[in-house]
Protein backbone atom coordinates (compact mmCIF):
# COMPACT_ATOMS: atom_id res chain seq x y z
CA UNK A 1 0.00 0.00 0.00
CA UNK A 2 2.84 2.18 1.08
CA UNK A 3 4.69 1.82 -2.24
CA UNK A 4 1.35 2.39 -4.40
CA UNK A 5 0.80 5.45 -2.52
CA UNK A 6 4.68 6.60 -3.28
CA UNK A 7 4.33 5.54 -6.93
CA UNK A 8 1.37 7.41 -7.51
CA UNK A 9 2.61 10.45 -5.78
CA UNK A 10 6.18 10.55 -7.54
CA UNK A 11 3.43 10.31 -10.93
CA UNK A 12 1.47 13.35 -9.76
CA UNK A 13 2.09 16.45 -10.76
CA UNK A 14 2.17 17.41 -7.07
CA UNK A 15 5.54 16.30 -7.26
CA UNK A 16 6.84 18.74 -8.76
CA UNK A 17 5.46 20.97 -6.19
CA UNK A 18 6.99 19.63 -3.64
CA UNK A 19 10.49 19.50 -5.40
CA UNK A 20 9.86 23.38 -5.79
CA UNK A 21 8.82 23.63 -2.12
CA UNK A 22 12.21 21.99 -0.81
CA UNK A 23 14.35 23.96 -3.03
CA UNK A 24 12.24 27.45 -1.37
CA UNK A 25 10.83 28.37 -4.67
CA UNK A 26 7.73 26.92 -3.94
CA UNK A 27 5.82 30.63 -3.38
CA UNK A 28 7.99 32.14 -6.45
CA UNK A 29 6.65 29.52 -8.72
CA UNK A 30 4.63 30.37 -11.96
CA UNK A 31 2.84 27.50 -12.62
CA UNK A 32 -1.05 27.53 -14.18
CA UNK A 33 -1.13 24.76 -10.69
CA UNK A 34 -0.31 27.88 -8.46
CA UNK A 35 -2.59 30.28 -10.32
CA UNK A 36 -5.53 27.69 -9.83
CA UNK A 37 -5.03 27.86 -5.72
CA UNK A 38 -4.65 31.19 -5.79
CA UNK A 39 -7.76 31.37 -6.99
CA UNK A 40 -9.34 29.02 -4.67
CA UNK A 41 -7.76 31.13 -1.78
CA UNK A 42 -9.31 34.28 -2.32
CA UNK A 43 -12.63 32.45 -3.41
CA UNK A 44 -12.90 30.51 0.16
CA UNK A 45 -11.48 33.13 1.98
CA UNK A 46 -14.08 35.79 0.73
CA UNK A 47 -17.13 33.04 1.75
CA UNK A 48 -16.14 32.12 5.02
CA UNK A 49 -15.28 35.79 5.87
CA UNK A 50 -18.91 37.07 4.98
CA UNK A 51 -20.40 33.89 6.46
CA UNK A 52 -18.82 35.02 9.35
CA UNK A 53 -19.51 38.53 9.10
CA UNK A 54 -22.89 38.32 8.41
CA UNK A 55 -24.67 34.79 8.95
CA UNK A 56 -22.60 32.86 12.35
CA UNK A 57 -23.90 35.79 14.22
CA UNK A 58 -27.64 34.63 13.71
CA UNK A 59 -26.70 30.98 13.79
CA UNK A 60 -25.49 30.77 17.54
CA UNK A 61 -25.60 27.84 20.02
CA UNK A 62 -25.76 28.69 23.71
CA UNK A 63 -25.41 32.18 22.39
CA UNK A 64 -21.85 30.86 20.73
CA UNK A 65 -21.50 31.84 17.24
CA UNK A 66 -18.92 29.25 14.98
CA UNK A 67 -15.16 30.43 14.66
CA UNK A 68 -14.83 28.78 11.24
CA UNK A 69 -12.29 31.08 10.32
CA UNK A 70 -9.84 30.04 12.91
CA UNK A 71 -10.87 26.48 12.28
CA UNK A 72 -10.33 27.11 8.32
CA UNK A 73 -6.81 28.27 9.05
CA UNK A 74 -5.75 24.98 11.24
CA UNK A 75 -7.47 22.78 8.46
CA UNK A 76 -5.53 25.02 6.04
CA UNK A 77 -2.16 23.92 7.79
CA UNK A 78 -3.17 20.35 8.33
CA UNK A 79 -3.61 19.97 4.35
CA UNK A 80 -1.58 22.29 2.92
CA UNK A 81 1.87 22.03 5.35
CA UNK A 82 3.24 25.12 7.69
CA UNK A 83 4.22 27.41 5.04
CA UNK A 84 0.68 27.25 3.31
CA UNK A 85 -1.00 27.55 6.97
CA UNK A 86 0.90 30.13 8.14
CA UNK A 87 0.44 32.50 5.29
CA UNK A 88 -3.12 31.40 4.97
CA UNK A 89 -3.77 31.71 8.61
CA UNK A 90 -1.82 35.48 8.53
CA UNK A 91 -3.48 37.00 5.86
CA UNK A 92 -6.86 35.68 6.71
CA UNK A 93 -6.39 36.65 10.54
CA UNK A 94 -5.28 40.04 9.30
CA UNK A 95 -8.35 40.11 6.59
CA UNK A 96 -11.01 39.55 9.45
CA UNK A 97 -8.79 41.91 11.59
CA UNK A 98 -10.12 44.75 9.30
CA UNK A 99 -13.83 44.43 10.57
CA UNK A 100 -13.41 43.68 14.23
CA UNK A 101 -12.20 46.58 17.05
CA UNK A 102 -9.81 44.50 18.37
CA UNK A 103 -6.09 45.03 17.45
CA UNK A 104 -5.28 45.14 13.73
CA UNK A 105 -2.56 42.39 13.72
CA UNK A 106 -4.08 40.21 16.76
CA UNK A 107 -5.70 37.58 14.65
CA UNK A 108 -2.94 37.94 11.87
CA UNK A 109 -0.45 36.62 14.78
CA UNK A 110 -2.72 33.99 16.48
CA UNK A 111 -4.29 32.48 13.40
CA UNK A 112 -0.55 32.44 11.91
CA UNK A 113 1.02 31.11 14.19
CA UNK A 114 -2.20 28.36 14.78
CA UNK A 115 -1.81 28.18 10.73
CA UNK A 116 2.15 27.21 10.96
CA UNK A 117 1.40 24.94 14.42
CA UNK A 118 -1.27 22.87 12.10
CA UNK A 119 1.24 22.26 9.42
CA UNK A 120 3.61 20.61 12.06
CA UNK A 121 1.17 17.57 12.05
CA UNK A 122 0.73 17.68 8.09
CA UNK A 123 0.78 14.07 8.57
CA UNK A 124 -1.56 11.34 6.38
CA UNK A 125 -3.51 9.71 9.73
CA UNK A 126 -4.77 12.94 10.22
CA UNK A 127 -6.46 13.54 7.00
CA UNK A 128 -7.23 9.60 6.73
CA UNK A 129 -9.27 9.79 10.27
CA UNK A 130 -12.14 11.68 10.80
CA UNK A 131 -11.90 11.89 14.39
CA UNK A 132 -8.22 12.68 13.94
CA UNK A 133 -8.97 15.77 12.05
CA UNK A 134 -12.03 16.53 15.12
CA UNK A 135 -9.66 16.30 17.54
CA UNK A 136 -6.71 18.57 15.56
CA UNK A 137 -9.03 21.02 14.63
CA UNK A 138 -11.16 21.28 18.21
CA UNK A 139 -8.43 21.44 20.02
CA UNK A 140 -6.34 23.98 17.84
CA UNK A 141 -9.35 26.35 17.72
CA UNK A 142 -9.73 25.95 21.34
CA UNK A 143 -5.79 27.16 22.06
CA UNK A 144 -6.15 29.84 19.27
CA UNK A 145 -9.85 31.20 21.23
CA UNK A 146 -7.74 31.35 24.68
CA UNK A 147 -4.28 32.59 23.14
CA UNK A 148 -6.59 35.58 21.31
CA UNK A 149 -8.09 36.17 24.16
CA UNK A 150 -5.01 35.87 26.30
CA UNK A 151 -2.65 38.30 24.14
CA UNK A 152 -5.80 40.53 23.66
CA UNK A 153 -6.09 41.13 27.62
CA UNK A 154 -2.36 41.41 27.69
CA UNK A 155 -2.65 44.21 25.02
CA UNK A 156 -5.07 46.23 27.16
CA UNK A 157 -8.58 44.68 25.86
CA UNK A 158 -10.16 44.36 29.44
CA UNK A 159 -13.38 44.14 26.87
CA UNK A 160 -12.58 40.81 26.44
CA UNK A 161 -12.34 40.11 30.74
CA UNK A 162 -16.04 40.80 30.41
CA UNK A 163 -17.12 38.25 27.56
CA UNK A 164 -17.46 34.52 28.13
CA UNK A 165 -14.39 32.95 27.64
CA UNK A 166 -14.57 29.35 29.09
CA UNK A 167 -17.94 28.82 27.47
CA UNK A 168 -16.88 30.50 23.93
CA UNK A 169 -13.67 28.35 24.15
CA UNK A 170 -15.70 25.12 24.88
CA UNK A 171 -18.63 25.62 22.48
CA UNK A 172 -16.80 27.42 19.63
CA UNK A 173 -14.03 24.56 19.52
CA UNK A 174 -16.92 21.95 19.60
CA UNK A 175 -18.48 23.39 16.77
CA UNK A 176 -15.37 23.11 14.93
CA UNK A 177 -14.32 19.70 15.63
CA UNK A 178 -17.88 18.71 14.33
CA UNK A 179 -17.26 20.40 11.05
CA UNK A 180 -13.73 19.12 10.85
CA UNK A 181 -14.46 16.70 8.11
CA UNK A 182 -16.57 19.75 5.83
CA UNK A 183 -13.10 22.26 6.69
CA UNK A 184 -10.60 19.94 5.60
CA UNK A 185 -12.40 19.00 2.44
CA UNK A 186 -12.96 22.37 2.09
CA UNK A 187 -8.96 23.37 2.75
CA UNK A 188 -8.26 20.06 0.37
CA UNK A 189 -10.44 21.93 -2.53
CA UNK A 190 -8.80 25.36 -1.45
CA UNK A 191 -5.30 24.20 -2.47
CA UNK A 192 -6.24 22.14 -5.46
CA UNK A 193 -4.74 18.80 -4.51
CA UNK A 194 -6.13 15.38 -3.53
CA UNK A 195 -6.73 14.64 -0.12
CA UNK A 196 -6.46 11.33 1.53
CA UNK A 197 -3.04 9.20 1.21
CA UNK A 198 -0.77 11.43 -0.62
CA UNK A 199 2.00 13.27 0.94
CA UNK A 200 2.53 16.98 -1.20
CA UNK A 201 4.61 19.12 0.00
CA UNK A 202 6.41 20.99 2.52
CA UNK A 203 5.70 17.90 4.68
CA UNK B 1 18.84 30.92 -5.23
CA UNK B 2 19.72 29.89 -2.16
CA UNK B 3 18.26 26.33 -0.56
CA UNK B 4 17.65 26.49 2.82
CA UNK B 5 17.27 24.03 5.41
CA UNK B 6 13.34 23.61 5.40
CA UNK B 7 13.49 22.89 9.35
CA UNK B 8 15.30 26.57 9.25
CA UNK B 9 13.26 28.27 6.83
CA UNK B 10 10.14 27.36 8.98
CA UNK B 11 11.37 29.16 11.81
CA UNK B 12 12.67 31.85 10.41
CA UNK B 13 9.09 32.41 8.45
CA UNK B 14 7.62 31.97 12.04
CA UNK B 15 9.90 34.80 13.22
CA UNK B 16 9.07 37.23 10.29
CA UNK B 17 5.38 36.30 10.97
CA UNK B 18 5.45 37.24 14.85
CA UNK B 19 7.45 40.51 13.84
CA UNK B 20 5.30 41.42 10.95
CA UNK B 21 2.04 40.99 13.46
CA UNK B 22 3.86 42.97 16.04
CA UNK B 23 4.23 45.67 13.27
CA UNK B 24 0.64 46.35 12.68
CA UNK B 25 -0.40 45.87 16.29
CA UNK B 26 2.22 48.44 16.65
CA UNK B 27 1.26 50.78 14.18
CA UNK B 28 -2.56 50.45 14.21
CA UNK B 29 -2.02 51.58 18.36
CA UNK B 30 -0.29 54.36 16.88
CA UNK B 31 -3.27 55.02 14.62
CA UNK B 32 -1.28 54.55 10.74
CA UNK B 33 -3.16 56.46 8.55
CA UNK B 34 -2.25 54.01 5.82
CA UNK B 35 -3.62 50.90 7.57
CA UNK B 36 -6.73 52.39 8.26
CA UNK B 37 -7.06 53.14 4.51
CA UNK B 38 -6.78 49.65 4.13
CA UNK B 39 -9.72 49.10 6.61
CA UNK B 40 -11.83 51.55 4.31
CA UNK B 41 -10.96 49.88 1.28
CA UNK B 42 -11.53 46.15 2.17
CA UNK B 43 -15.06 47.08 3.99
CA UNK B 44 -15.70 49.00 0.89
CA UNK B 45 -15.59 45.28 -1.01
CA UNK B 46 -16.53 42.97 1.64
CA UNK B 47 -19.49 44.91 3.43
CA UNK B 48 -22.42 45.61 0.18
CA UNK B 49 -21.40 41.52 -0.53
CA UNK B 50 -21.87 40.55 2.93
CA UNK B 51 -25.19 42.70 2.88
CA UNK B 52 -26.33 41.41 -0.06
CA UNK B 53 -26.26 38.04 1.25
CA UNK B 54 -28.95 38.60 3.49
CA UNK B 55 -31.87 37.35 1.42
CA UNK B 56 -30.42 34.14 0.73
CA UNK B 57 -29.34 33.39 3.92
CA UNK B 58 -31.91 34.92 6.09
CA UNK B 59 -34.44 32.09 5.20
CA UNK B 60 -31.75 30.09 6.80
CA UNK B 61 -31.18 31.97 9.96
CA UNK B 62 -34.39 32.75 10.80
CA UNK B 63 -35.10 28.78 11.01
CA UNK B 64 -32.17 27.89 13.07
CA UNK B 65 -33.64 30.96 15.44
CA UNK B 66 -36.94 29.85 15.91
CA UNK B 67 -35.43 26.42 16.10
CA UNK B 68 -32.87 27.04 18.75
CA UNK B 69 -34.58 30.53 20.37
CA UNK B 70 -38.65 28.83 20.96
CA UNK B 71 -38.12 28.17 24.84
CA UNK B 72 -36.30 31.53 24.94
CA UNK B 73 -39.14 33.27 23.22
CA UNK B 74 -41.78 31.91 25.32
CA UNK B 75 -40.45 33.20 28.15
CA UNK B 76 -39.56 36.21 26.75
CA UNK B 77 -43.14 36.43 26.41
CA UNK B 78 -44.41 35.54 29.50
CA UNK B 79 -42.10 38.44 30.85
CA UNK B 80 -42.94 41.02 29.13
CA UNK B 81 -46.73 40.35 29.48
CA UNK B 82 -45.50 40.50 32.85
CA UNK B 83 -43.22 43.94 32.41
CA UNK B 84 -46.38 45.65 30.32
CA UNK B 85 -48.94 44.53 33.87
CA UNK B 86 -46.70 46.23 35.27
CA UNK B 87 -45.84 49.44 33.32
CA UNK B 88 -49.52 49.98 32.73
CA UNK B 89 -49.27 50.02 37.01
CA UNK B 90 -46.84 52.17 37.28
CA UNK B 91 -48.06 54.21 34.23
CA UNK B 92 -49.46 57.90 36.19
CA UNK B 93 -46.34 57.61 38.17
CA UNK B 94 -43.67 57.29 35.07
CA UNK B 95 -45.96 60.37 33.69
CA UNK B 96 -45.59 62.37 36.83
CA UNK B 97 -41.99 61.47 37.23
CA UNK B 98 -41.52 62.50 33.38
CA UNK B 99 -43.29 65.51 33.75
CA UNK B 100 -41.26 67.10 37.01
CA UNK B 101 -37.99 65.67 35.01
CA UNK B 102 -39.26 68.22 32.40
CA UNK B 103 -39.83 71.09 34.59
CA UNK B 104 -36.39 70.49 35.99
CA UNK B 105 -34.23 70.57 32.72
CA UNK B 106 -36.97 73.78 31.66
CA UNK B 107 -36.31 75.27 34.85
CA UNK B 108 -32.50 75.18 34.34
CA UNK B 109 -33.11 76.11 30.91
CA UNK B 110 -31.55 73.09 29.25
CA UNK B 111 -32.24 72.98 25.27
CA UNK B 112 -31.29 68.97 24.59
CA UNK B 113 -28.40 68.99 21.51
CA UNK B 114 -28.81 72.95 21.96
CA UNK B 115 -29.86 73.12 18.29
CA UNK B 116 -26.60 71.69 17.01
CA UNK B 117 -26.61 70.20 13.30
CA UNK B 118 -26.54 66.30 13.65
CA UNK B 119 -26.70 63.08 11.74
CA UNK B 120 -28.66 60.16 12.26
CA UNK B 121 -26.66 56.81 11.99
CA UNK B 122 -27.16 53.25 11.88
CA UNK B 123 -25.63 51.07 14.12
CA UNK B 124 -23.79 48.35 12.42
CA UNK B 125 -24.53 44.41 13.49
CA UNK B 126 -21.74 42.85 13.97
CA UNK B 127 -21.72 40.83 17.06
CA UNK B 128 -18.50 38.53 17.59
CA UNK B 129 -18.34 36.41 20.65
CA UNK B 130 -16.29 38.16 22.23
CA UNK B 131 -17.77 41.46 24.27
CA UNK B 132 -16.51 45.11 23.38
CA UNK B 133 -16.43 48.81 24.73
CA UNK B 134 -17.37 50.17 21.00
CA UNK B 135 -19.90 49.96 18.43
CA UNK B 136 -19.45 50.53 14.85
CA UNK B 137 -21.61 52.90 12.89
CA UNK B 138 -22.45 54.00 9.48
CA UNK B 139 -21.72 57.08 9.09
CA UNK B 140 -18.04 59.00 8.59
CA UNK B 141 -15.80 61.61 7.85
CA UNK B 142 -17.85 61.81 4.48
CA UNK B 143 -21.17 62.94 6.54
CA UNK B 144 -19.30 65.53 8.78
CA UNK B 145 -18.41 62.94 11.46
CA UNK B 146 -15.56 63.88 13.43
CA UNK B 147 -13.36 62.18 16.35
CA UNK B 148 -14.42 63.55 19.99
CA UNK B 149 -18.14 63.93 18.33
CA UNK B 150 -20.79 63.33 21.07
CA UNK B 151 -23.42 60.47 20.44
CA UNK B 152 -26.73 60.23 21.80
CA UNK B 153 -30.08 58.31 21.47
CA UNK B 154 -33.43 60.05 22.00
CA UNK B 155 -32.95 58.90 25.24
CA UNK B 156 -29.55 60.21 26.43
CA UNK B 157 -25.70 59.84 25.86
CA UNK B 158 -24.37 56.79 24.59
CA UNK B 159 -20.65 57.77 24.21
CA UNK B 160 -18.09 59.80 22.09
CA UNK B 161 -16.54 58.79 18.90
CA UNK B 162 -13.44 57.84 18.79
CA UNK B 163 -12.00 56.47 15.47
CA UNK B 164 -13.44 57.71 12.05
CA UNK B 165 -13.26 56.16 8.35
CA UNK B 166 -14.62 57.91 5.09
CA UNK B 167 -17.90 55.63 5.32
CA UNK B 168 -18.13 54.38 9.10
CA UNK B 169 -17.14 55.60 12.56
CA UNK B 170 -16.57 53.91 16.17
CA UNK B 171 -17.58 55.35 19.17
CA UNK B 172 -17.01 54.67 22.92
CA UNK B 173 -19.58 53.83 24.83
CA UNK B 174 -19.87 55.17 28.20
CA UNK B 175 -19.72 52.02 30.17
CA UNK B 176 -16.03 51.42 29.09
CA UNK B 177 -14.41 51.40 32.57
CA UNK B 178 -12.30 54.98 33.10
CA UNK B 179 -14.25 56.23 30.79
CA UNK B 180 -13.94 59.92 32.00
CA UNK B 181 -17.22 61.95 32.00
CA UNK B 182 -17.77 65.57 33.30
CA UNK B 183 -21.24 65.33 34.66
CA UNK B 184 -23.74 67.86 36.56
CA UNK B 185 -26.21 66.76 39.05
CA UNK B 186 -29.43 68.50 38.13
CA UNK B 187 -30.89 70.56 41.07
CA UNK B 188 -27.93 70.72 43.10
CA UNK B 189 -25.37 71.81 40.26
CA UNK B 190 -22.98 69.38 41.98
CA UNK B 191 -20.22 69.13 39.03
CA UNK B 192 -18.14 66.11 39.23
CA UNK B 193 -16.22 63.46 36.89
CA UNK B 194 -17.75 60.13 36.31
CA UNK B 195 -16.23 57.08 35.31
CA UNK B 196 -17.65 54.17 33.51
CA UNK B 197 -17.41 50.74 35.50
CA UNK B 198 -17.79 47.77 32.31
CA UNK B 199 -20.97 46.01 30.48
CA UNK B 200 -24.07 46.84 32.31
CA UNK B 201 -22.89 48.97 35.53
CA UNK B 202 -23.42 52.51 36.65
CA UNK B 203 -21.20 55.20 35.69
CA UNK B 204 -19.26 55.81 39.47
CA UNK B 205 -18.22 59.30 41.07
CA UNK B 206 -15.43 58.60 44.04
CA UNK B 207 -14.69 62.15 45.13
CA UNK B 208 -15.80 65.76 44.58
CA UNK B 209 -18.91 65.27 45.99
CA UNK B 210 -18.67 66.85 49.43
CA UNK B 211 -20.78 65.54 52.35
CA UNK B 212 -22.96 68.54 52.98
CA UNK B 213 -24.41 68.25 49.35
CA UNK B 214 -27.75 67.41 49.62
CA UNK B 215 -28.03 64.38 46.59
CA UNK B 216 -31.12 61.86 46.00
CA UNK B 217 -31.47 58.51 44.48
CA UNK B 218 -33.42 59.57 40.97
CA UNK B 219 -31.70 63.00 40.35
CA UNK B 220 -31.31 63.39 36.89
CA UNK B 221 -27.80 63.75 35.79
CA UNK B 222 -26.21 65.83 32.35
CA UNK B 223 -22.59 66.84 30.95
CA UNK B 224 -21.44 69.91 32.78
CA UNK B 225 -20.31 71.24 29.85
CA UNK B 226 -17.50 73.12 32.15
CA UNK B 227 -14.16 74.46 29.92
CA UNK B 228 -12.53 71.90 28.65
CA UNK B 229 -15.02 69.53 28.67
CA UNK B 230 -15.12 66.68 25.40
CA UNK B 231 -18.80 67.16 25.51
CA UNK B 232 -20.98 69.91 25.12
CA UNK B 233 -23.35 71.21 28.35
CA UNK B 234 -26.81 69.18 29.80
CA UNK B 235 -26.41 66.45 27.53
CA UNK B 236 -29.00 63.96 29.42
CA UNK B 237 -27.17 61.00 30.96
CA UNK B 238 -28.72 59.47 33.37
CA UNK B 239 -29.89 59.32 36.98
CA UNK B 240 -28.25 59.07 40.12
CA UNK B 241 -28.87 54.92 41.37
CA UNK B 242 -26.96 55.04 44.84
CA UNK B 243 -25.53 57.23 46.81
CA UNK B 244 -22.74 56.16 49.66
CA UNK B 245 -20.90 58.07 52.12
CA UNK B 246 -17.01 57.35 52.25
CA UNK B 247 -16.11 58.25 55.89
CA UNK B 248 -12.44 58.13 55.24
CA UNK B 249 -12.36 60.63 52.32
CA UNK B 250 -15.52 62.41 54.15
CA UNK B 251 -17.18 62.64 50.73
CA UNK B 252 -19.96 60.86 49.22
CA UNK B 253 -19.59 58.47 45.70
CA UNK B 254 -22.26 58.20 43.42
CA UNK B 255 -23.19 56.10 40.75
CA UNK B 256 -25.76 57.02 37.85
CA UNK B 257 -27.19 54.73 36.08
CA UNK B 258 -27.17 55.73 32.04
CA UNK B 259 -30.57 56.33 30.68
CA UNK B 260 -29.74 55.12 26.81
CA UNK B 261 -30.07 51.07 26.78
CA UNK B 262 -25.78 50.69 26.08
CA UNK B 263 -26.74 47.44 25.20
CA UNK B 264 -29.20 47.81 22.34
CA UNK B 265 -28.36 50.04 20.30
CA UNK B 266 -30.10 50.66 16.78
CA UNK B 267 -30.04 54.18 15.71
CA UNK B 268 -28.17 56.69 17.16
CA UNK B 269 -27.47 60.25 16.58
CA UNK B 270 -24.04 62.30 16.43
CA UNK B 271 -23.94 65.74 17.07
CA UNK B 272 -21.55 67.25 14.83
CA UNK B 273 -19.82 69.28 17.85
CA UNK B 274 -16.32 69.09 18.80
CA UNK B 275 -13.89 70.76 21.33
CA UNK B 276 -11.07 72.94 19.98
CA UNK B 277 -8.24 70.89 18.56
CA UNK B 278 -10.07 67.61 18.52
CA UNK B 279 -11.52 68.01 15.79
CA UNK B 280 -9.82 65.83 13.06
CA UNK B 281 -10.91 63.01 11.57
Amino acid sequence: METQNHDCFANSRIYSLRRWSESGELLGAISPMRSAWSLRVVIIALLVLIFHLDVSPDLRIAGIAAELPLGLAIAAGLTGGVERGAYFGFFFGFAIDLFFFTPIGLRALVFGTIGWAAGHLFLDRIEESPVMAAIAIGGGTALGLVSFAGLGIALGETALLESPITRIVLIASLINAVLAVLLMWVAHWMWAVDPLGHKRFDT
Amino acid sequence: MSVLDPRRRRRTLLILLLLTSITLLSLDYQGFRPLNRVQSAARGIVDPLAGSSDSITSPITNAWRSFTEFENLQDENSRLKDELAELRGNSIQASAAEDSLRALLEEIEIDYIGGADTVVAQVVDRPGNFESYSIEIDRGTDDGVRRGMPVVTSAGLVGRVSEVQASFSQVRLLHQPEFPLGIRVVGTGEVALARGQGIGQDLVVKEGIIEETIIKVGDPVVTSGIEGSSYPPDLVVGVISQVEFDTRLLEQEISVRPIADLEDLRFVTIILWTVDGDSEP
